[in-house]
């Protein structure tokens, strides 16, 4: 029975997965968060992601749409931040480090980039919503790394 | 003619000073500087060659400091200063140059034509000719302290996050601290990676350290739009909270502009010097790495080239402690052609990343970029300042290129070694 309730052990059980595993516990965490995002590239992302039989050419051109919706979403220098905006971006950057096939994100670890990059989706949420509270993604998503293993 | 005009154009002339009539005097017109500006190099239009983007300023000179130009003036045979010539040349002062340094460097007799252009934008900046984007930056840089409207409470926020993810307590207010941090709101909003990582590295390397909350932002449009009392009431807030704190020094982030104001341009903007030493995140870096303070655990395979931000390396003068860093952490560091104070830009300085009418221009000027890195045969570039990043990162989706782009810092702190046991002995 896994019992994860803090960083160094969700890194700990995320470095057990190979790389199939990871694209779907980075699915599970993206789709925890894909309603910051009304991006149709970032949901076909996640779809990809789930489909056990998607092709390293489907999985390779999920990665390389998500990761124009990255470049698209953000926020430009200078410009006046929209926060509801810039947690889409977020939504769209975790989706592309978790359909790009193996060796392709350069992140130095794409599994952790998927998981930093959908808290700081669920923060720039709740700064758009002026909301004070703290942002609980981070047990969010050591409860899904909890279900994924208990059920595998 | 409207007041506003007339104002800008007194003020144009109030910024041709001893150094700005030499260099129009000594320009030979040789047209060395073209072959040095990416937007003329990358477009052919000889409109862009960066002496010709200061013909309003010389004009004006002209008339007023050279005999001929005052017999011309004084004979109808020249024409003061138009509207006109404002609105046509808007374009030159502010969308096809990023003062990035280049053409300063090739000009034979010396001539600062960066400095030029920064003048002749005081000039257009207060006659209302510049970019709406950059005037709105300016805007709620004065009024909210950001360029981008990010709030104390939303750096709060940021910060709450970074203090939960990597479990260490970011300072703020710590009077009496070694070094205070400022970021760039592009940090804050886009790369909150950054922030994580100095906390990491300050931590591991015992840096005493401190955030203000009356004054975290770096950046400073008024240099940018070309507005001197903008420009000192923004780096004012940073020497007055840095004071206050009684800091013995301000770290400034992966910015470019950022660091050319607060280091180079900040003491003449307010008309004395700091009590307080500013360094470049990349220079103290190198320095905690040279005592031993911080060390890394193994390097890339992957190979790698820089990109240098031209406000940090051609003007800002910090060349090698970035590769010495990138040395440490890459076993494969590749250097592009014309590196180090001869790169070229990524398109997006001084302001044109913040001016939407520019980014067709900007994309076809990324061309030279593009080929700079395609012949490295490398896929992963490395910078140190999060608008080349962003601008890198633009380009590299437009050409459809295999390249990723990392910041330097979030490299080091990957390769960081935190645990005190595996610590290298300090000496």
């Amino acid at each position: 029975m896994s019992t994860i309730d803090n960083d160094a052990d969700l890194r700990k059980a995320l470095k057990q997965l190979n790389h199939e595993q990871l694209r779907e516990t980075g699915a599970d965490f993206v789709a925890s968060v894909l309603h910051l995002s009304s991006d149709k590239r970032v949901a076909h992302a996640v779809d990809v992601a789930r489909n056990s039989d998607a092709s390293d050419d489907e999985l390779l051109a999920a990665y390389k749409s998500a990761r124009v919706a990255t470049v698209d979403s953000r926020t430009r220098c200078g410009a006046d931040c929209n926060w509801e905006e810039q947690a889409a971006h977020f939504v769209a950057r975790a989706s592309a480090a978790m359909v790009a096939p193996e060796g392709v994100c350069k992140a130095a670890d794409p599994s952790w980039q998927v998981v930093m990059s959908c808290r700081m989706a669920q923060n720039c949420a709740l700064i758009a919503a002026d909301d004070d509270s703290i942002n609980d993604e981070s047990e969010n998503q050591y409860c899904i790394m909890n279900d994924y293993l208990n059920s595998h | 003619m409207s007041e506003q005009f007339d104002q800008g154009v007194a003020e144009l002339g109030k910024q041709i000073d001893a150094k700005i009539s030499s260099y129009f005097s000594s320009c030979v017109h040789c047209g060395l500087c073209a072959e040095a500006c990416l937007f003329y190099t990358e477009t052919g239009d000889p409109r862009y060659t960066p002496i010709y983007k200061l013909e309003p300023m010389k004009k004006l000179w002209r008339q007023q400091h050279t005999i001929r130009g005052k017999l011309a003036k004084a004979l109808g045979l020249s024409k003061p200063l138009q509207e006109k010539d404002f609105a046509d040349w808007e374009e030159l002062v502010y969308d096809s140059c990023t003062l990035c340094g280049r053409c300063s460097m090739v000009c034979p007799v010396g001539n600062d034509i960066t400095y030029m252009i920064s003048k002749e934008r005081e000039g257009f900046s207060r006659a209302g000719y510049a970019p709406e984007g950059l005037k709105g930056a300016t805007q709620r840089a004065l009024e909210i302290g950001s360029p981008m409207g990010v709030t104390l409470k939303t750096v709060m926020a940021t910060l709450a996050h970074v203090e939960k993810d990597t479990g260490l307590s970011v300072p703020v207010d710590q009077q009496g601290a070694d070094y205070m941090t400022l970021f760039s709101s592009m940090e804050v909003v886009n790369f909150p990676e950054y922030i994580e990582s100095i906390a990491r590295i300050f931590d591991a390397a015992g840096v005493s350290w401190t955030i203000s909350s009356k004054a975290f932002e770096a950046t400073n449009s008024g240099i940018q739009i070309g507005n001197s009392d903008n420009a000192a009431e923004i780096v004012g807030r940073v020497v007055t909270a840095a004071e206050e704190l009684g800091v013995k020094y301000v770290i400034s982030p992966e910015c470019g502009h950022a660091y050319t104001s607060i280091r180079w341009a900040g003491p003449n903007l307010i008309g004395r010097p700091y009590r307080f030493k500013v360094i470049h995140i990349l220079e103290l870096l190198e320095q905690l790495k040279q005592q031993g303070r911080i060390s890394f655990n193994g390097k890339t395979d992957e190979p790698v080239t820089f990109h240098d931000p031209c406000q940090i390396v051609r003007r800002g003068g910090v060349v090698q402690p970035q590769r010495d860093l990138l040395n440490g952490v890459a076993e494969n560091f590749i250097e592009m052609t014309d590196h180090g104070v001869m790169n070229w830009c990524c398109g997006g300085g001084g302001g044109v990343s913040a001016n939407e009418r520019a980014d067709e221009l900007r994309a076809k000027s990324f061309d030279r970029k593009r080929r700079q890195i395609e012949e490295t045969g490398v896929n992963t570039v490395v910078t140190a300042c999060a608008n080349c990043r962003m601008m890198l990162e633009d380009g590299i989706e437009e050409n459809e290129m295999e390249t990723t782009v990392i910041g330097l810092t979030e490299l080091i702190a990957d390769y960081l070694v935190t645990d005190t046991k595996d610590q290298p002995e300090v000496r």
